[in-house]
């Protein structure tokens, strides 16, 4: 025969017990987590810390601004450095190439655009003028050798520089 | 002025250094306190300091305010101290338990450590936590702070944060006990 256990109030009862005596000495147990005079601060700064420390934050705060425009320049730097380099190899090497080729004469060199200075001092422009009107490659390399290299225009931009009215330009060219 | 006006002041003004001077003003001490906490020495506390407020002013005009500026400013704060025990540790190839240790003795022999007997054991169990924990701590106990704010600084979950104090609770406890 089945039997059955029915929620009667024998059974409402509590069936537990604690030890004796245990809620006459009962307390609560010493917690950290309770215990307030354990959360008082108790670090202390240096007297006056606190007085000075916005002008200190303030200062560390321009003074890495001031180092972080610099080290904004550190990546370039180096590719600045590297373009300085290499224009200084390309410098090199067109010197030592200019200085092992082959010397241009005089006439290659200095004479073929544009009339030099020290000729204007031994030759004067009337001598010029005939010379280039008589269209005589004689005369002309006779007054210097230099003068026969140039083209016309480097002599007509000279004598135009010389204040030779253009007239007597014209007339002779 | 609060916190929002700060932030707008310093990134619509023509003078954000002042409105960095009182941001700076209003969050100094509590920031300082904060790392203190972590890294007990006064002198490491001030260049930490000194740091958080660097990092913050390079920061800030990336500030979208998608977090509140407070817990921002912890957050730089926290990470930084984290940062300054793991560079110190590197730096002197010390395992953690050293420098627990070197933490413990300079309570020792603090001038600016105003704790009696049972104040310095507490600190020094604290400082036998994970470095986690003792932040988890250290923004319960003893800045009371909402789960919610130590959530946003600390990046994780309210449940975690509140099983990590409660395991740090217990492991206090019971180095006090001792």
């Amino acid at each position: 025969m089945e039997h059955r256990v029915t929620l009667n109030g024998e059974l409402q009862h509590n069936p537990f017990v604690v030890p004796e005596n245990y809620f006459g000495t009962f307390s609560i147990r010493k917690s950290v987590v309770l215990n307030s005079a354990l959360k008082q601060n108790v670090f202390a700064a240096p007297k006056g810390y606190f007085d000075t420390l916005q002008a200190h934050i303030v200062e560390a705060v321009a003074n890495a601004k001031r180092s972080s425009s610099v080290l904004r320049w550190q990546p370039l730097r180096a590719q600045l450095a590297f373009a300085a380099s290499f224009a200084l190899l390309i410098a090199l090497g067109y010197g030592v190439f200019s200085f092992l080729r082959p010397a241009a004469t005089a006439t290659e060199k200095n004479y073929a655009g544009s009339f030099p200075s020290y000729l204007s001092q031994i030759i004067d422009e009337p001598v010029l003028i005939h010379a280039v009107a008589n269209d005589s490659e004689h005369a002309i390399t006779r007054l210097h050798p230099a003068v026969a290299a140039m083209d016309n225009d480097a002599i007509i931009r000279y004598l135009a520089d010389a204040d030779v009215s253009l007239n007597d330009i014209a007339a002779t060219y | 002025m609060t916190d929002k006006e700060l932030i707008q002041l310093f990134l619509e003004s023509d003078n954000p250094d002042y409105a960095f001077n009182l941001i700076v003003n209003k969050y100094r001490e509590r920031l300082y306190w904060h790392i203190r906490k972590m890294i007990i020495s006064h002198d490491d506390t001030d260049d930490v300091l000194q740091n958080t407020f660097i990092k913050a002013w390079h920061a800030l005009p990336e500030f979208r305010g998608e977090s509140q500026l407070f817990t921002w400013l912890y957050r730089i704060a926290t990470n930084e101290s984290l940062t300054f025990l793991k560079k110190k540790r590197t730096k002197f190839f010390l395992p953690l338990v050293d420098v627990e240790r070197q933490l413990s003795n300079s309570i020792e022999g603090d001038p600016h450590f105003n704790g009696d007997a049972i104040q310095k054991k507490l600190q020094k169990a604290i400082l036998k936590l994970p470095e986690k924990q003792r932040v988890v701590f250290n923004m319960r106990y003893f800045d009371e702070m909402k789960y919610e704010d130590m959530s946003a600084i600390l990046d994780t979950s309210v449940g975690a944060l509140k099983a990590s104090y409660h395991h740090a609770v217990q492991k206090i406890e019971k180095f006090m006990e001792e």
